[in-house]
């Protein structure tokens, strides 16, 4: 600047005032600049930490919650197939089909950056028997005893715990009237609790399904509406009739105990000659064991009656491993 | 004054007006300065509360995370949940401290920043039976876990840590 000032006839004193002045205002200016720019940096770290409350909030909970209910269900399905196909060792096939699962479903998951494992314990499986009608061409059948075609008869002795009893029938094979009516009977042993459970299935004339349930706390007479296919579905342990709730209707109540000691009791059938239909269940003991001669009715066949399986889910977000027992359609406690 | 011709205070007005000039300009000026202060340390009190409930509530939805995981779980000894989350190390440019308070199935996470006024405090839920240790942190990267074998009956607890 002062290269092309004019030059100060009076010397340079007075060209140094003029350069002195609005120091005030210069300074105040830029300490003003600073601090704004400070705002804007403050500003700028709001955004950056409002921008994180938007971002990747979801841990991934729901996921792993997905994938254990899902592998638990897979697994009993795989179980199920298991001792439907009568596999010579139920504990051996079931291990190899849950670890050809587990490797799938691992490969799967890693498409999405997940570390999945499925891993069942085969040294916590406590054994049990898978009671089935062995249906015959038109599957349903009556539900007499095999051989004798008695149709008061025990379908399992000395059970203590029973799973995923499910029964279909036919309608038109059931009595109008509870006396002489099919009844699936829970029957608590002397030594146990000595109690005892029933319901009785009777139809109404219009083919609604009638269910009467008798604990040692009472009576309940609930009535259902015929599904589209006609055939009834009572599933014991999971209290339902036709897919609709029952709450009366919670298997062997007063009967099986929830807890160590468990009591034992007979699950037997009562006028089995007036109902026709299928069932299965599992029990996990049994007075005869398994029968070895397949073809005989009921089918009888070694299962598991429960299994731990160990359970991995892994994402950079949420590390989750738990244990689950396996025992499905177990009676909610 | 034209009387006292060539007396001491001739030309006086303009030194007064060049005073008065840099008085009054200094007055406006330290007035802008001090609103501009006070103006930046109200946003940067503001910044920091934003940012805590942001953080705060971060971590209350982590918890909730892991306590579902918790409620959900068929048996809790077996089980492992870890969840590291990463959040800032300074809020406003100034560290801060997280207080996790629980009582039963209601708690509070209060945030604390260091050095402005600015305190924050989230409220957050848990199930039934799922209990979260009482804690204080400093602010930065945290991991939220469960742990079986701890808390006052041994069955376990939920564990806000830093990592």
């Amino acid at each position: 600047m002062a290269d092309v000032s004019l030059p100060n006839p009076f010397g340079s004193e007075t060209a140094d005032r003029d350069e002195d002045r609005a120091q005030i205002i210069l300074i105040t200016g830029l300490t003003l600049a600073v601090l704004f720019v400070a705002v804007v940096l403050l500003l700028n770290t709001v955004i950056y930490t409002e921008n994180l409350a938007t971002r990747g909030a979801d841990a991934g909970g729901a996921e792993a919650i997905e994938f254990r209910d899902g592998a638990v269900d897979d697994l009993a399905g795989i179980l199920h197939r298991e001792h439907r196909n009568g596999s010579a060792n139920v504990t051996e096939s079931f291990g190899a089909s849950a670890e050809t699962y587990g490797r799938t479903v691992g490969d799967l998951r890693a498409r999405d950056g997940v570390i999945a494992a499925v891993r069942p314990n085969l040294s916590t499986v406590e054994e049990g028997y898978f009671i089935a009608q062995n249906e015959t061409d038109d599957g349903l059948r009556n539900m007499t005893a095999p051989g004798s075609n008695d149709a008061d008869w025990t379908v399992a002795g000395n059970a203590t715990r029973t799973r995923n009893y499910r029964l279909t029938v036919d309608p038109a094979s059931l009595s109008d009237s509870t006396s002489g009516a099919f009844t699936v009977v829970a029957d608590g042993r002397p030594g146990g609790t000595n109690e005892t459970w029933s319901a009785t299935l009777t139809r109404e004339t219009d083919g609604d399904l009638t269910v009467t349930v008798e604990t040692a706390n009472g009576t309940t007479v609930e009535t259902f509406a015929s599904p589209p296919d006609e055939n009834h579905t009572v599933d014991f342990t999971a209290g339902t009739v036709n897919g609709e709730p029952f709450d009366a209707l919670v298997w062997a109540e007063w009967v099986q105990t929830d807890g160590d000691p468990y009591e034992p009791y007979d699950v037997r059938y009562e006028n089995g000659d007036r109902a026709r239909g299928t069932y299965h269940l599992v029990v996990d003991d049994r007075d005869d064991g398994a029968n070895p001669d397949r073809p005989s009715r009921p089918y009888v066949d070694e299962a598991i009656y429960s299994v731990e399986v160990e359970l991995l889910h892994r994402t950079p977000e949420l590390t989750y491993r738990d244990v689950i027992r396996l025992a499905p359609g177990e009676r909610d406690a | 004054m034209r009387d006292r011709s060539g007396g001491s205070d001739r030309a006086v007005s303009v030194t007064v007006g060049y005073v008065m000039t840099l008085a009054i300009s200094t007055l406006l000026l330290s007035g802008l300065f001090v609103a501009g202060g006070s103006f930046v340390d109200t946003q940067r009190e503001r910044a920091a509360q934003g940012e805590l409930t942001v953080v705060g509530e971060r971590i209350a939805a982590d918890i909730g995370t892991v306590d579902r995981l918790v409620a959900t779980a068929q048996s809790r000894e077996n089980l492992t949940v870890d969840r590291p989350l990463t959040l800032p190390n300074r809020v406003s440019g100034t560290g801060y401290r997280i207080r996790i308070a629980a009582n039963g199935t209601q708690g509070t996470i209060a945030l604390e920043s260091e050095q402005t006024d600015a305190t924050v405090e989230v409220p957050f839920r848990t199930s039934e039976d799922v209990a979260v240790r009482n804690t204080t942190v400093d602010g930065g990267s945290l991991r939220i876990s469960w742990e079986s074998d701890a808390g006052p009956e041994g069955d376990g607890e939920l564990v806000v840590s830093e990592r």
